[in-house]
C-alpha cells in the first residue's frame, strides 16, 4: 500500500515542478527617442505590444534642468548700483548698509570675480567714508588675499592707499598647500576662477579666506570656504547625488558641448534625469536612402548594451521591436528566446518518441508469423 | 489542416492494418527420390499389391495432415522419431489437423501405376489447396496420411480430445517431415517415410499413421 502513495506523490511533485510558475510583474524600461519627434511620441506606446510581455516601456520624461539662477551675483550689482549715489550723496553709512545682503563668497562661487572685487572695493571706500578703518582694511585685505583684481575706477587716495597696502602685505605672505578632496574627478573652482584643478589635487593660496566651488557630472555642485592660515591645510567636500532636475541640467549641458548623447557619461545622466533604472536611447538619423538607429541601454547608471540598426527607408515599429529587443538582450533585460533543448517538454517529446520507437520497433518484431504450407504441385 | 492530419492518420492506419502479422509460404514437396515417399509401400513382402490401389478401388482418398510438437533441439533420424512415436504414442496437436479429400479419377490413377506418377499426381491434386495457412509455432513435424477412410470420420475429436485411429486396412500412405519450424525456414520442406528394407510394407505405414 506504501508503494502507490510514494509513487503517486512523487508524481505530484513532478506535475508541480513542471507547473508554469506565476508571471512576475514586467520590468519597467523608459525609453528616449531623439532625432524623429514621431517616433518618440510613439514607440514607447507601440513598441510594448511587440515585446516579452515581460517588459514595460514607457517614455522617459525628463525633470526639468535646474533654473541657472545667479542671486549673489543680482545682489552685488543692485548694491553696487545703490552705493554710488550713497557715496555720492556723503550717506557712507547708508553706502556700507547696501553691501550688507552681499556675500562675497557667493558671488565668488558664481564665478564672478571682477563683481567680487567691485563689491569689495566700494565696502572699503564706504567704510573708509564712514570713518570705520578696521572695516575698510579688513575688505582691503579680503580683496587682497583672494587676488582679486582691483577695478580701475577712480576712487579716493586713501582708499588706493589702503588698498595697495592690503596688497603688499598680501604680496609679502607664504603661500600655503591646501589638499583638497572630493568624488574623483570632480572640478575645483577656488575663489571664483575658471576650474583649477580636479579633485583629489593641491594648490597654493595665500592665507586668508578662501572659497572653494566643486562640481562633477551626477552630483550637486558644493560651496564649501576655507580658511588658510601659515600651516599646510586640507579641506574635503562631500557631494550629494544629482537631483533629477540637476541631472538633466547636466545632461543638456553635455549636449550643447557636444558630447554624444549615448557615451557612458550621458547615458548615466539621463537615467538619472529621467528617474528610472533602467534607459534605452535610440537615436534617429536619417539618411538619404535609410536611417541609421542607434541605440543605448544604461542599467543602474552603467551602459549595460549597445544596438545599432539601418532600416531602409523609414524605421517601422518592427524596426524599433527589433533594435529594442537586440538592446534588451544583450543587456540581460530581456532573456533571449531559450533554446528548445532546455524546455522539459522537448525532453518529455524526446522520451516520448524513443519509447514509441522501441515501442514500434518490439512490435514489428513480435509480430505473429503466419505461414502457410502449400504442396509444391511440379 | 485537418485533411491532412486525416491523410496521415489514414496511412498510418493503414500500414498498422497491412502489417499486423507477417505472412510467408512454405513449400512441402515429397523426396528426395532416394527416400521412400509413403505413398509407394505394398501390402508385405509376398504381396506387393501397392497401398495406393485401395484409392482408386474406392474412388476416394482422404489426407490427412498432423502436426506434432517436437523439442525445437531434437536431434534425431526420421526413423528414430517414427520408432519413438509409432503406434499412436504421440499424440498430434489438437485443432490442427486438416483432411483433403480427392477423388480417385481427380487422381487420374491406373491399376497400374507406378510410384513417381503416383508422387506427381498427389503433389498435383494437392497443391490446389493450402495445406493449412497458420502452422503451428515452434519445431514439428508434418505427417500426411492418405487413407480411404472419409475425412468426416477423422476430423472429429472423441471425449477426451483425440481423433479417432487409422484403421489399417484402409491406409494408402504415410509420410513426415524431418523437425521443422515452418515459421523459420527459408527452404522446402520434404515429405518421406523414413526406413530402411525393401519393400516398403503396410506395417510400417501403419506405424508411420498410428494406426492400431
Amino acid at each position: 500500500m506504501k508503494q502507490p502513495i510514494a509513487r503517486f506523490a512523487a508524481v505530484s511533485a513532478l506535475v508541480a515542478g513542471c507547473a508554469q510558475r506565476p508571471p512576475s510583474a514586467p520590468v519597467s524600461v523608459a525609453v528616449y527617442v531623439s532625432g524623429d519627434e514621431a517616433l518618440a511620441a510613439r514607440w514607447p506606446r507601440t513598441l510594448t505590444a511587440r515585446l516579452a510581455p515581460t517588459i514595460a516601456l514607457r517614455r522617459a520624461e525628463l525633470a526639468a534642468p535646474s533654473a541657472s539662477t545667479t542671486p549673489a551675483t543680482a545682489a552685488a550689482i543692485a548694491a553696487i548700483a545703490r552705493a554710488a549715489p550713497l557715496f555720492a550723496s556723503a550717506e557712507f553709512a547708508q553706502c556700507s548698509h547696501a553691501f550688507d545682503a552681499v556675500s562675497v563668497d557667493d558671488v565668488l562661487a558664481e564665478g564672478r570675480r571682477d563683481l567680487a572685487a567691485r563689491a569689495l572695493l566700494w565696502s572699503v571706500a564706504c567704510a573708509l567714508a564712514d570713518e570705520r578703518p578696521e572695516d575698510a582694511r579688513r575688505f582691503a585685505d579680503r580683496l587682497a588675499s583672494l587676488e582679486l583684481e582691483v577695478p580701475s575706477v577712480v576712487t579716493r587716495p586713501d582708499v588706493e592707499s589702503l588698498v595697495s597696502d592690503a596688497l603688499a602685505r598680501a604680496a609679502s605672505r607664504p603661500r600655503v598647500s591646501v589638499s583638497i578632496r572630493s568624488v574623483d574627478g570632480a572640478a575645483l573652482a577656488i575663489d571664483g576662477r575658471a576650474a583649477a584643478c580636479r579633485a583629489p589635487c593641491r594648490v597654493d593660496l595665500i592665507s586668508g579666506v578662501h572659497v572653494v566651488v566643486a562640481r562633477a557630472e551626477r552630483f550637486e555642485p558644493r560651496t564649501q570656504s576655507v580658511t588658510v592660515t601659515d600651516r599646510p591645510a586640507s579641506l574635503v567636500i562631500d557631494l550629494a547625488p544629482a537631483s533629477a532636475s540637476r541631472a538633466s541640467e547636466q545632461w543638456a549641458a553635455r549636449g550643447r558641448e557636444g558630447a554624444p548623447q549615448d557615451s557612458s557619461a550621458s547615458m548615466a545622466l539621463l537615467s538619472i534625469a529621467a528617474s528610472a533604472p533602467r534607459v534605452a536611447l535610440v537615436r534617429s538619423e536619417r539618411e538619404p536612402r535609410s536611417t541609421r538607429l542607434h541605440a543605448a541601454l544604461v542599467v543602474d547608471g552603467t551602459v549595460a548594451s549597445r544596438a545599432e540598426l539601418r532600416p531602409a527607408g523609414a524605421a517601422s515599429d518592427d524596426d524599433g521591436a527589433a533594435l529594442l529587443r537586440e538592446l534588451l538582450i544583450r543587456g540581460r533585460v530581456l532573456e533571449p528566446a531559450r533554446p528548445v533543448y532546455l524546455s522539459p517538454w522537448f525532453w518529455i517529446g524526446i522520451g516520448a518518441a524513443a519509447a514509441t520507437g522501441v515501442g514500434v520497433t518490439a512490435w514489428v518484431f513480435s509480430r505473429p508469423i503466419e505461414t502457410t504450407i502449400v504442396f509444391d504441385g511440379r | 489542416m485537418a485533411d491532412r492530419g486525416s491523410i496521415i492518420a489514414a496511412i498510418f492506419v493503414a500500414c498498422a492494418l497491412s502489417t499486423c502479422a507477417r505472412t510467408r509460404t512454405v513449400a512441402l514437396s515429397y523426396g528426395p527420390p532416394s527416400n521412400y515417399s509413403g505413398l509407394d509401400c505394398v501390402e508385405d513382402a509376398t504381396n506387393r499389391t501397392p497401398l495406393v490401389s485401395r484409392a482408386v478401388t474406392n474412388g476416394a482418398v482422404t489426407f490427412v495432415v498432423d502436426f506434432f510438437d517436437v523439442p525445437a533441439n531434437i536431434n534425431a533420424t526420421g526413423e528414430v522419431l517414427l520408432r519413438a512415436c509409432g503406434g499412436g504414442r504421440c499424440t498430434p496437436i489438437a485443432r490442427r489437423r486438416s483432411t483433403i479429400e480427392i477423388r480417385g479419377a481427380d487422381l487420374g490413377l491406373g491399376p497400374n501405376v507406378s510410384g513417381p506418377d503416383v508422387v506427381r499426381a498427389v503433389s498435383r491434386a494437392l497443391a490446389t489447396t493450402p495445406v493449412t495457412r497458420n502452422a503451428p509455432d515452434g519445431t514439428v513435424i508434418l505427417r500426411v496420411v492418405a487413407t480411404t477412410q472419409p475425412a468426416s470420420e477423422l476430423d472429429a475429436l472423441d471425449g477426451s480430445g483425440r481423433y479417432a485411429s487409422f484403421v489399417p486396412s484402409k491406409l494408402v500412405g504415410c509420410s513426415i517431415t524431418p523437425p521443422v519450424d515452418f515459421d523459420s525456414t527459408e527452404s522446402p520442406v520434404f515429405l518421406s517415410l523414413p526406413i530402411f528394407g525393401d519393400p516398403c510394407e503396410l506395417a510400417q505405414v501403419a506405424l508411420c499413421a498410428g494406426a492400431r
